[in-house]
């Protein structure tokens, strides 16, 4: 009986208490409600159901809501990914035809490791032909400004280029 | 049917919920679908009647739905499965 009466005025419980009667309920809520869709009206409608409902059934409630989130909220997530994927693409070909940016860095790096390559490699380089050392200088440059500028801008700067040289062509 | 109970009344989810013994996983889809095939219609409390909390999303029967759902309830009366059940509504 002692230990009852410890155990419920022990201010850790009291807290224990106020954290999932009081707190939780309500940041857990706001959290499983971003399942839903930005402009779901359904988030702020479980939000404000929850201060309908009594605060002893609130944890209960809440969980309640998660099921529903995840059958909902998501399902209707994953469709609406899905839909924009088919849209884009089945869009016209101007959008991005080359492929994504990323392909074309990683190519760029390639083209850069391979003239280094060459460069170091080639025994008496600087007895090379003219021509020859002014090619793989001339593809290092090019390939480092691709790399740099990609860093520097992201990859965007790539799409866009690859965008207005559709509309233009 | 505890939409039926005031068929002119507006409602909330969690209040349906209570009122219809169902769990709200059985409940809100259940609502999203009446609302899309033109059952029910939503709408918000007004901020300026309320205070302390935010306003709530309500829902009202239209006349389709009291039609759809007026008849289904007396199809559901008339079947001997369900006379065991207590029919309080109008």
């Amino acid at each position: 009986m002692t230990e009852l009466l410890k155990a419920l005025t022990s201010p850790w419980n009291f807290l224990l208490v106020v954290l999932v009667f009081g707190l939780a309920p309500g940041l857990c809520l706001r959290v499983i409600v971003l399942a839903y869709p930005r402009d779901d009206p359904r988030r702020e409608e479980l939000i404000a159901e929850l201060y309908g409902v009594p605060r002893i059934t609130r944890p209960l409630w809440v969980a309640e809501q998660l099921e529903v989130a995840l059958f909902e909220g998501l399902a209707h997530r994953v469709s609406a990914a899905i839909r924009r994927r088919t849209v884009r693409r089945r869009a016209p070909a101007n959008t991005n035809r080359l492929g994504p940016g990323w392909i074309t860095v990683i190519m760029s790096c390639n083209v850069m490791a391979a003239s280094f390559t060459f460069l170091l490699t080639r025994e008496g380089f600087v007895g090379e032909t003219f021509s020859m050392r002014l090619a793989v200088i001339l593809l290092t440059a090019f390939a480092s400004a691709i790399l740099l500028l990609t860093l520097w801008r992201g990859f965007a700067w790539l799409r866009g280029l690859w965008s207005r040289r559709d509309r233009t062509g | 049917m505890a939409l039926l109970e005031n068929p002119t009344d507006r409602h909330w989810g969690y209040e349906l919920s209570r009122k219809a013994g169902v769990r709200s996983g059985v409940l809100y889809p259940m609502l999203t679908r009446f609302l899309d095939e033109g059952l029910v219609e939503d709408g918000w409390e007004d901020p300026a009647t309320i205070s302390g909390r935010p306003p709530r999303r309500y829902y009202e029967l239209t006349d389709k739905g009291r039609m759809v759902l007026g008849g289904v309830l007396e199809e559901a009366r008339s079947d001997a499965r369900f006379t065991s059940l207590g029919w309080r509504f109008a």
